[in-house]
């Protein structure tokens, strides 16, 4: 893994799980995979030997950090896991996502679950329960009871969709970790709670003990891979909408998406699924009978198309019709490159790159001519593209004798798929970094100010609940200036900016990652 | 034939014929002259030297027969090439596609002007024809520049390469992989008309696009599709019709406007059967998430770190970024 990923997990350690925590990982990620020894060595003057215990024991918790028996030696191996870390950086979107599938409470059931890393339901269940008692101490028993029902209902609307799983223990099995969760049948199934225990045991305040209920060592955790198949599903669907802009239904690919890889999500190539079945569907959606009346001819559209994300599969039945995954991420990730080229270094750049890309390997007098750009800005322009690794460069001999001299030999242009995705990533890692330590530095700058406002604000509060009178609060308020106020407004603007900055840029990200997945290895296919 | 040989024979290109010959022995003729000019006639690739000495009379010296060959080579009636170690003798071209000034020039000017006919509208560079005529360079340079001057040859730049002059026939038309074609001026590529037809391209199949997506009968896609599909010969005609190229385009020139359309990602090809239809396309993206922040599309990224001169710190455009729609 990279340096800057490297750098990029351990600030998103730190402004996760804190301080002490990031500075267990640190040292993982400066020695590479360590027995414990080695991190209690480095770390024991800085911090206590419980405390780093327990900062291990919560990355393992979160999967952040795996761990093996070495079979010689027999100590136990400590290693960052780079890709779950990234993911913590996803995990706005995902809570969005649910909160946009199951409702608001489905977003909170999310939070909760992905703070324990993993959590039996009866104590989720509980969790959320006890932080309905302490933002209302008033709440009545029977409203209480109501509440309960309703998280444990989310939960199994969760559950039904797939967004959370049962999830094994973490192990020093490196295979039993990396296994899917999901490949089991009853992975999803809830386990029955009773309420009424769960009640009876937030009402008594100092009944904490949760290790009797029957379900304690089932533990559930979120199932990322679900919210990475509906994520790419939506990434898409949205794009293709809007190649096929006003020309066909979209929905007519949304189905062919969804019904042909609703069994295995990470196929290439999704299950056929018959012009019967997609026309069904399609009547059975809002203003559907006009589409369906012309079905063939949408679907035919979508074949006819250069990107062949539509294959036709057979001529019964109206014809089976197979949605090309890997071809569609694909398409997905080069729009992405042809955007990031175009904005860098204008659209004569990306006139250059896709040709040097259609045409596998060219020379720069080809590049001049089929590209008909000017020579020198040709020239430039190629060579630009060279240096930030969208292009490759290649010496190739005009003769086959073994030491060809210079002018003998011609200099080639071609891509790389791997290298640029690998490249973009870098970007994608190192302007998250950025936006990240920024956050940090502006956080830094207004900490005194933050102190501040806090304290006021409690004051405040108090004195509200004490029924004080509006000029006793306004003195109050007025502590705090007009300047330090537009500086605290500026602060919150700025921080809300870079926040949504990190999730823009972990959406490129999160394309190349898939890329990568399909053009690479291991990925859940199907069992 | 001391007189023949101090001019170089020409190499003989394979399948040449010789010219249509409206020359007929004069009656102010030798007996020899004539029958050279007849055998010439009989032979029209060219007469082998062994043949015209095994067809004179024996009382025919070598030295009589140099001097009667010299005479029609001086006259432009013959000329003289080179087949291999055979000398090979030919009747000239009709009198009346040599320009007047080249029938008062002398044989190496002939020979010279002969080579770069030859090489047509395509041009010979200097060095070519030194080596096919075996002068020296300060020779040809002014043999080159007395051509010139008469009007009988001219100079071109090629495209390909500036610094590299080709000669041809004052009156020929160079070729187009030496112009450029359409998309050249005086050796100057012309970005600016290449930039207005490619707009103009994309707006004719944009324009297209939209009409067919405005269209809101319930006609079905395909009827929408055939809309906005265009072909490469109504493009073509819209473009000509529209007035804007001084020079007359082809189909293969809009051909290679769309293909930097295609290259820039707004037109797609669509293929059904034998049949190749353009598109606007329509992006699959508006933007992507990282250039949407400072450092998707920063110049100096590469030498950006925490403690630098260059630091997200006091990075100027991630500040103008964060001070922006506040």
């Amino acid at each position: 893994m990279s340096m800057q990923c490297s750098k990029l997990c351990s600030l998103i350690i730190g402004e996760t799980f804190g301080m002490p925590v990031q500075s267990v990982v640190d040292v993982l990620l400066q020695k590479g995979p360590s027995p414990l020894r080695h991190v209690l060595t480095s770390m024991m003057k800085s911090m206590p030997i419980e405390a780093i215990h327990g900062a291990l024991k919560t990355l393992i918790q979160h999967f952040v950090v795996n761990f093996h028996v070495n079979s010689t030696t027999g100590e136990t191996i400590y290693s960052v896991n780079h890709e779950k870390t990234i993911e913590i950086m996803r995990y706005p979107r995902y809570y969005a996502h649910a909160e946009q599938m199951v409702g608001p409470v489905g977003r909170e059931v999310l939070e909760e679950i992905v703070q324990s890393g993993l959590v039996s339901i009866s104590k989720l269940i509980y969790i959320c329960g006890s932080r309905v008692m302490k933002s209302n101490p008033d709440v009545t028993e029977a409203v209480l009871f109501e509440q309960l029902n309703l998280f444990q209902t989310t939960a199994m609307r969760l559950a039904a969709k797939k967004y959370i799983v049962i999830v094994p223990p973490p192990s020093p099995d490196n295979e039993n970790n990396e296994a899917d969760p999901g490949a089991h049948k009853d992975s999803h199934k809830l386990p029955a709670v009773d309420l009424k225990v769960l009640l009876g045991k937030l009402l008594k305040t100092n009944e904490t003990k949760l290790e009797s209920l029957p379900d304690a060592n089932i533990l559930w955790g979120i199932y990322i891979q679900q919210f990475h198949a509906e994520l790419r599903n939506s990434m898409v669907y949205q794009a293709l909408e809007r190649k096929f802009k006003s020309m066909i239904d979209p929905r007519v690919i949304q189905v062919v998406i969804e019904v042909g890889l609703e069994r295995h999500q990470w196929e290439d190539e999704g299950a056929p699924v018959s012009m019967h079945e997609i026309k069904d569907r399609i009547e059975k959606m809002p203003d559907g009978l006009a589409t369906s009346k012309h079905i063939s001819e949408h679907l035919e559209i979508v074949e006819d198309d250069p990107m062949r994300i539509l294959s036709r599969l057979s001529n019964q039945l109206g014809g089976h019709f197979a949605f090309n995954m890997k071809t569609a991420v694909s398409e997905l990730l080069w729009n992405i490159i042809d955007k990031i080229i175009t904005e860098k270094h204008g659209f004569h750049a990306l006139r250059i790159f896709r040709l040097v890309k259609a045409s596998g390997f060219v020379e720069q007098d080809t590049i001049n001519e089929i590209g008909m750009v000017p020579g020198k800005e040709a020239k430039h322009l190629t060579y630009k593209l060279v240096d930030d690794h969208f292009i490759n460069i290649k010496e190739v001999k005009k003769t086959y004798t073994t030491n060809a001299p210079p002018g003998k030999t011609c200099t080639v242009f071609y891509v790389d798929s791997s290298q640029i995705v690998r490249s973009l990533q870098e970007y994608c890692y190192k302007a998250a970094y950025n936006l990240k330590l920024k956050s940090k530095i502006e956080q830094a700058k207004i900490k005194r100010l933050s102190v501040k406002e806090e304290r006021i604000t409690r004051i405040l509060v108090n004195m509200t609940n004490k029924n004080c009178a509006e000029d006793q609060l306004n003195e109050i308020r007025e502590l705090l200036t007009p300047p330090e106020r537009g500086l605290l407004l500026r602060y919150q603007f700025s921080s809300g900016k870079l926040l949504s900055g990190t999730i823009q840029v972990d959406e490129t990200l999160f394309v190349t990652e898939l890329y990568l997945k399909y053009h690479g290895k291991n990925f859940p296919k199907k069992k | 034939m001391t007189d023949a040989t101090t001019i170089s024979p020409k190499e003989v290109g394979h399948g040449e014929v010789a010219g249509g010959s409206s020359i007929a022995p004069d009656a102010g003729m030798s007996p020899f002259e004539q029958r050279i000019i007849q055998l010439a006639k009989e032979f029209p690739k060219g007469i082998p030297g062994k043949i015209l000495q095994n067809d004179m009379p024996t009382t025919v010296s070598a030295d009589e027969r140099a001097i009667v060959i010299n005479k029609l080579l001086a006259q432009g009636i013959l000329d003289i090439y080179k087949q291999g170690n055979e000398l090979l003798y030919k009747l000239k071209g009709g009198k009346s596609s040599e320009p007047d000034q080249i029938k008062d020039a002398d044989n190496e000017e002939k020979v010279v002007f002969d080579i770069i006919k030859e090489a047509s509208n395509m041009g010979i560079w200097i060095r070519d024809i030194r080596l096919a005529s075996n002068l020296t360079l300060s020779q040809l340079n002014k043999i080159v520049k007395s051509l010139e001057t008469k009007k009988l040859i001219k100079a071109v730049k090629s495209v390909a390469a500036s610094k590299k002059k080709v000669y041809m026939l004052y009156g020929l038309d160079p070729h187009r992989s030496l112009t450029g074609g359409a998309w050249y001026s005086d050796q100057d590529f012309e970005s600016e008309f290449v930039t207005i037809l490619n707009q103009q391209c994309f707006k004719y199949l944009s324009d297209k696009r939209q009409q067919a997506q405005a269209n809101v009968d319930d006609v079905g896609p395909k009827a929408k599709m055939a809309i906005a599909l265009t072909t490469l010969d109504d493009l073509w005609k819209y473009i000509c019709n529209l007035g804007i190229s001084k020079v007359e385009l082809t189909p293969e020139d809009i051909t290679s406007i769309l293909n930097t359309l295609i290259f820039d990602g707004k037109v797609e090809k669509i293929r059904k059967g034998d049949l190749e239809y353009y598109l606007a396309a329509e992006p699959m993206l508006e933007t992507t998430g990282l250039i949407q922040v400072p450092c998707g599309v920063c110049p100096v990224i590469k030498d950006c770190s925490e403690r630098g001169l260059v630091n997200p710190g006091s990075c100027l455009y991630m500040n103008n970024w964060l001070s922006s729609e506040f």
